[in-house]
């Protein structure tokens, strides 16, 4: 027990000595959150710049700007004079979408010859887009059921009213930012722990090491990854828990499942790295592995792109990942609330544990005593 | 000119000295290219699951469940008496939505009165949400319009530019692409510097010698990148790219200038080659959101919006999308390629100052 706190200590009086780490460990995903915290202060899409084409130029056509400003998604900023400065405003960025009123909309209007709007939107942006254009769409059929009222005519019959079950205003914060402050941690953990292992390799400290594990391997291991895990797991949960209070998420828990959960979480993605560094041998090829399997991640995990509509390939991929269990995890014990759906996603991170520890496993005695493994750069 | 050329010289020679560097700085772009787009490539949902919660027992309330299974988006997965058992189905993620038809839904429309369905969808994954709601929202205005044949007093019709289908590689693989190319030069320079400075030939040109040799280097290295992901990657998998290749060349040297300049400013910080690595793989998913791609700047805090402005992704997709997905010219996109040349000056200077402060501190490396 002594000579497993004996490797702890080392460890950690090591990592004062390099900066890199323990940046990683906190400093720079702290800054991170910070900043993906700035980018959905608004945490819903709303008052995006949308120009108006008004070819009619009637009192009646300059209500429709009016139907637009009474929406959550769309705030009239400009008025354009032709298709030409239409098409240039949305390829400058100035509006996501043009609302063109054609002419003789009025008298259309007033004689019953259901004149036509039309609105082009950037879909480019598909999630400025997309917004754009379905609240668009529900103003003017608002607006036409209120002319109907007035005209005694009918709109189309059949209404949709749209309810947003565990997420009711459709917040970006809370569907995204959970998301990737997750992948986040992740190319942390795994990094970290190449790195732990690795620079111990580059600088040919590996005795030192094992001495003061006594000579014990498993003391060894154990007390190199186990502080780290501590550190992940306190900073993952802070991480985790200040933005959700920020955002107002709702942690519908139970805790005790959501700590689970993170711990599997930090274990199966050290193992993950273990097993990169392990196999490799060498801090620069491990960092960069590291790097293109743990970068991407976000693109895998099912939540931006659900998973059945990936081909078999990357579907593959992305079950073999950590994030995207501890998504399904997530999910389960902060946004929606749904402990019954953790068996799942806790047996796959286990057997990830069990996989990658496994293959890393024969090559761990042979890092701390074999000199051909050190100082290989 | 002489001492350009033989920068540029041991530059190459740098880069080729290490497999590490090779791949970083000549092969990983076009890789990233061939992987990140794969999970996308159906572009679409479709067929997501939802769960008909029919209250009404008609024959068109039936027709309306037989319409919305038969869409592209949605697929009836089953059928339910009991609205909250349905809503357990979309927690327990069975299914991705439930349609409530009320009662009297064939009645109401039979006597011409406004008729409602609701839809409930999951609000932890968006494009499930908007998929399933763009879809109800379809069926229900077709299925409308066979119902009554009168006209409704005015319509809209909604056209959606530069990506008609809504396809999600369509829409994020361009932006990710530009900003694979600025993270491997920002990476790539902290450890092409790390490698010069450890290296026993000194630098003997003058540091803007050094400097525009790098530049010419990575610029040839990534412009050859960048043309075989977009004449391979993209075309391997039905992308959209309407810009002539000169064009596009034209706008991306001012990027590609920019990154190299600012990874070199900042490749002094750096003491050994997987240092830049560590310390820069947080950036990407930050950086990716800062440029407005995947939510509006609009929508995003000042100060955020203040930070983008020092980085090149932010102009670079900009720029980038405008041209190459939206086919505008090089003038419509002049104020992002305008920004991205201030910033190539700004970080130029800066290199210059910290390779030079490197060079004259007595005792230090070369």
């Amino acid at each position: 027990m002594s000579s497993l706190s004996a490797v702890a200590r080392r460890e950690l009086r090591r990592l004062r000595g390099l900066p890199v780490l323990w940046s990683l460990l906190g400093p720079i995903p702290i800054a991170m959150t910070l900043l993906l915290m700035g980018v959905f202060a608004a945490k819903v899409v709303r008052d995006l710049p949308v120009a108006v084409l008004d070819l009619d130029r009637s009192t009646t056509s300059r209500t429709a700007s009016r139907w637009l400003q009474a929406t959550r998604g769309a705030q009239v900023t400009n008025q354009v004079e032709d298709l030409g400065a239409a098409r240039l405003a949305i390829l400058e960025r100035q509006v996501y979408g043009v609302l063109v009123v054609p002419r003789h909309f009025e008298r259309d209007l007033m004689r019953g010859r259901s004149p036509h709007l039309s609105f082009l939107y950037n879909e480019e942006y598909l999630t400025a887009g997309g917004n754009v254009s379905a609240d668009v769409s529900r103003g003017v059929t608002q607006a036409a059921a209120q002319l109907t009222a007035l005209s005694g005519r009918e709109p189309s019959p059949i209404r949709v009213d749209l309810r947003t079950l565990f997420n009711p205003t459709a917040s970006y914060a809370q569907a995204l930012g959970l998301l990737l402050i997750a992948a986040l941690l992740q190319i942390v953990i795994g990094l970290a722990t190449i790195y732990a292992v690795g620079r111990e390799l580059a600088d040919g400290t590996a005795p030192q090491w094992l001495d003061m594990a006594r000579g014990s391997t498993f003391v060894a291991w154990l007390g190199k990854l186990a502080p780290y895990t501590l550190l992940h797991c306190l900073l993952m949960l802070a991480l985790l828990g200040a933005y959700s209070a920020w955002y107002g998420i709702p942690v519908h828990g139970p805790v005790w499942l959501l700590i689970v959960a993170t711990l599997a979480f930090v274990i199966a993605t050290q193992a993950f790295g273990l097993l990169l560094i392990a196999r490799t041998a060498d801090l620069r090829r491990a960092v960069s592995l590291g790097a293109l399997i743990f970068g991407p991640a976000a693109a895998f995990s099912g939540v931006t792109f659900p998973l059945p509509a990936m081909p078999a390939g990357p579907r593959v991929w992305a079950e073999t990942l950590p994030l995207t269990h501890v998504m399904d995890l997530i999910r389960a014990t902060v946004s929606v609330g749904a402990p019954e759906t953790a068996g799942g996603p806790l047996l796959a991170l286990a057997l990830t544990i069990a996989v990658t520890f496994g293959l890393a496993l024969p090559r761990l005695p042979a890092l701390l005593r074999d000199p051909k493994f050190w100082e290989r750069e | 000119m002489n001492a350009l050329g033989s920068a540029a010289v041991r530059t190459l020679r740098t880069i080729g000295h290490d497999k590490g560097m090779v791949a970083l700085l000549a092969i990983a772009s076009v890789f990233y290219s061939l992987f990140y787009p794969t999970p996308y490539l159906h572009q679409l949902l479709r067929d997501v699951p939802v769960i008909v919660v029919d209250r009404d027992h008609t024959s068109m309330s039936r027709q309306f469940a037989r319409w919305l299974d038969a869409s592209e988006g949605v697929s009836v997965a089953g059928r339910s008496a009991d609205l909250a058992v349905a809503q357990e189905a979309v927690r327990g993620r069975k299914a991705g939505g439930v349609v409530l038809i009320p009662e009297d839904f064939e009645r109401h429309i039979l006597r011409r009165e406004p008729s409602a369905v609701t839809a409930y969808v999951d609000g932890s994954y968006l494009l499930v949400r908007s998929t399933v709601s763009s879809t109800v929202n379809t069926v229900a205005a077709t299925f409308g319009a066979t119902i009554t044949h009168r006209r409704p007093p005015l319509s809209l019709a909604s056209w959606p530019l530069f990506n008609p289908i809504g396809g999600y590689a369509t829409f994020l693989v361009p932006a990710v692409l530009i900003l694979v190319l600025q993270q491997t030069l920002l990476i790539g320079m902290g450890t092409l510097r790390v490698a010069q400075r450890h290296s026993p030939v000194s630098d003997a040109g003058p540091v803007w010698a050094t400097l525009g040799g790098i530049v010419m280097v990575l610029l040839v290295l990534y412009l050859i990148q960048a043309a075989c992901m977009y004449l391979v990657a993209f075309r391997l998998y039905g992308l959209p790219f309407r810009a002539d290749l000169p064009v596009a060349a034209v706008f991306l040297i001012p990027f590609l200038t920019a990154s190299v300049l600012l990874g070199l400013a900042i490749g002094e910080l750096f003491e050994r080659p997987e240092s830049s690595t560590v310390a820069l793989a947080l950036t990407s998913v930050p950086a990716l959101f800062l440029s407005g791609i995947s939510f509006p700047v609009e929508n995003q805090a000042g100060w955020v919006r203040a930070i983008a402005l020092a980085l090149p992704t932010t102009f670079g997709i900009r720029g980038f999308v405008q041209i190459g997905e939206m086919g505008a010219t090089l003038a419509e996109a002049g104020r992002s390629w305008g920004a991205l040349w201030l910033q190539t000056l700004l970080y130029g200077l800066a290199a210059a100052y910290f390779m030079g402060r490197r060079r004259r501190t007595p005792g230090g490396p070369q």
